[in-house]
């Protein structure tokens, strides 16, 4: 486990250990996050990889067609608002909580109709996301390592 | 009929069918345990657990469904568990129905507890590390009678350190850093079995001794409902006094016996080559059938009852060979579940969730969809998103409440919904097809204000989980 405690501080992601235990203290992914990695196993080895992914493909997808809605002349707010309640789901669902909270800040902004103000929220969300996304990609990098190595995978501690 | 009388009647039931499982059960226990693999020790056990909530408390559909879905995760959890920590020897469960005591008091269960909180069952209790004494455990609510099931989960493992004990249901912890290298695992289960198992009023507790092995048991108590109509009950007494089974030579008519031979001590036995199982499926099958036949007319509930039937009823006709297949039956025994959501990511961690409690969904992306798919087969519960486009879960959910009501769509096909003309449903032998029958419906909110409990409530909704959707979420059920 230890060897790997170097690597996790260059990620960015900070590691404490106790008695052989691993725990990641991090402000990015809440708890759903080792909920969704308990939902993997044998029957489901590349559960968390497929949802990340996903979560991925969705988000970039939504983050594009929010920038080009809010790029038109008249913007309509519903129809931000509906993307961003995607983004606001999926989000939460796999544990992404800095983005999930923006999202809800930004649907705010949309029954406020502030044009300005959903710009910044968007820029802010995409700052968000780009986080998580590195977060993620590196978890599932030192996931797939640990795993090679024959290890255990470490957890995610709830308390952020 | 008063209320007292139901209670007795259904207390009476109780006892009899509480005297002849423990009998079946301590008759087992001489016999060697089956060997077998571990799907089908799960499923048997969830097998025995139907047929147990079925004859027992009598529930209605959806609180079935979900007591089997939790019981199942948290023996999926302890199972796995035994059996991965165990290198040979054997792997069981045991599953026994412990009578409720009669008289509730304060003192009663501040006895029990070791620590002196307050007389209900709380979450924060620390749980002493020996075994309850089952007949003497309380609930504050003493109006509905409650019976408790109690399950050992053994195994002749690697066992567990005294050190390790006070550690052992907390998160992330392993026994030490060369258990979690060598097996792996999250360090989570054990915690959230605790969890579960407390949040359903019960108790989880272990015995072990390295080397030997451990024993986990959890109690979990079920409320008997009075709904029971009680001259029904009495006709199901005389017939399980008075059946008479081919298959088995003495005369004790009781229908548990044969249902229980094969299933209430299962084990699993390691280190042995020959894993033929000794199981007869035509015991069980037979038994089986003219169990529910009979004694589930009375429950309004659950159309997985029903699928038993059908289930075994083929089972008997198609099953000659003495390995027990799993796959099929496991499939027809489920209960049918509908999961409305548009969120592609929140569709996968919920079919995930489902899954690894052993239930497949099907999955319809908004409202007007979900009522053609109920249109189109019964389902015995549906989990539905409240915002999704095209049609809300709200008002999806009171299209269906319409339907069961009247027996008609025209509601639906008013609110523009394309629906297929669907078939007659005068066929005699579709009884569960009665378009009276109410379908429960979770919502699933995300807590917005536009998605209050009393919204869901108030269009029709059963009971609500918020989202994120949680492993515990079977608990809200």
């Amino acid at each position: 486990m230890w060897r790997f405690a170097k690597r996790l501080k260059n990620d960015g992601i900070e590691f404490l250990s106790n008695q052989g235990m691993a725990v990641v203290v991090d402000g990015f992914l809440d708890g759903q996050f080792s909920q969704l990695q308990l939902l993997q196993d044998e029957s489901n080895p590349d559960f968390v990889l497929e949802v990340v992914s996903l979560f991925f493909e969705d988000s970039e997808r939504l983050l594009n067609d929010l920038t080009i809605a809010l790029d038109q002349q008249n913007v309509e707010f519903k129809k931000i608002d509906a993307h961003v309640h995607q983004l606001k789901g999926s989000s939460s669902s796999i544990g992404a909580q800095r983005v999930k909270n923006v999202c809800i800040a930004f649907r705010n902004l949309c029954d406020e109709q502030n044009a300005e103000g959903c710009l910044r929220c968007l820029q802010q969300v995409k700052q968000e996301y780009l986080l998580v996304k590195t977060k993620l990609e590196a978890l599932l990098r030192l996931e797939q390592q640990i795993v090679a190595a024959g290890g255990a995978i470490p957890m995610l501690n709830e308390f952020c | 009929m008063n209320l007292e009388k139901l209670l007795e009647a259904s207390l009476r039931r109780e006892q009899i069918l509480l005297g002849k499982l423990q009998e079946s059960i301590e008759n087992l226990e001489r016999q060697s345990s089956p060997v077998e693999e571990l799907s089908q020790v799960l499923m048997r056990a969830d097998n025995f657990l139907h047929f147990v909530l079925q004859n027992a408390p009598v529930v209605i559909g959806h609180q079935v469904i979900g007591d089997v879905l939790r019981i199942r995760q948290i023996l999926t959890n302890l199972v796995s568990n035994a059996i991965k920590f165990t290198h040979e020897g054997k792997v069981g469960i045991k599953l026994y129905v412990v009578p409720a005591p009669h008289s509730l008091t304060k003192q009663d269960s501040q006895k029990m507890s070791s620590d002196q909180t307050s007389d209900s069952a709380t979450t924060e209790k620390e749980l002493s590390m020996s075994a309850m004494e089952e007949d003497k455990v309380s609930r504050p609510d003493a109006e509905e009678p409650v019976v408790w099931i109690r399950c050992d989960v053994y195994d002749t493992g690697i066992g567990i350190p005294e050190h390790a004990m006070p550690t052992l249901f907390k998160k992330y912890m392993q026994v030490g850093a060369d258990t979690a290298r060598k097996y792996g695992g999250t360090g989570l289960g054990l915690a959230i079995c605790k969890q579960l198992v407390e949040l359903m009023g019960g108790y989880l507790t272990v015995s072990s001794k390295e080397h030997c092995g451990s024993t986990f048991t959890f109690i979990l108590p079920y409320k008997v409902s009075l709904i029971s109509d009680s001259s029904d009950d009495s006709d199901e007494l005389s017939h399980m006094e008075n059946q008479d089974f081919p298959n088995d030579g003495n005369d004790d008519d009781f229908t548990f016996r044969h249902f229980s031979v094969p299933t209430t001590h299962f084990g699993f036995s390691k280190g042995h080559s020959d894993m033929k199982s000794h199981f007869h499926p035509y015991a069980q099958s037979t038994s089986f059938s003219r169990v529910s036949e009979k004694s589930n007319k009375t429950s309004e509930t659950s159309v997985s009852q029903e699928k038993y039937q059908t289930h075994e009823e083929r089972d008997r006709a198609s099953e000659c060979s003495s390995s027990y297949n799993a796959e099929i039956p496991t499939a027809e025994l489920k209960p049918k579940i509908l999961l409305v959501e548009d969120n592609k990511i929140n569709v996968m961690v919920t079919k995930s969730m489902m899954k690894q409690l052993g239930h497949n969904v099907d999955v319809v992306n908004n409202g007007a969809e979900a009522l053609r798919a109920v249109q189109r087969q019964n389902y015995d519960l549906i989990l539905m998103d409240v915002c999704m486009p095209v049609m809300d879960g709200l008002q999806a959910t009171r299209l269906i409440r319409s339907f069961e009501e009247t027996g008609s769509w025209d509601d639906a096909v008013k609110a523009g919904i394309q629906l297929q003309l669907p078939p007659e449903n005068s066929s005699p032998n579709s009884q569960e097809e009665k378009p009276g029958k109410r379908i429960p419906i979770i919502a699933m909110t995300a807590n917005a204000l536009s998605e209050s409990a009393d919204d869901c409530f108030a269009n029709g909704m059963d009971s609500f989980v918020s989202k994120p959707i949680s492993i515990a979420f079977p608990i809200t059920l």
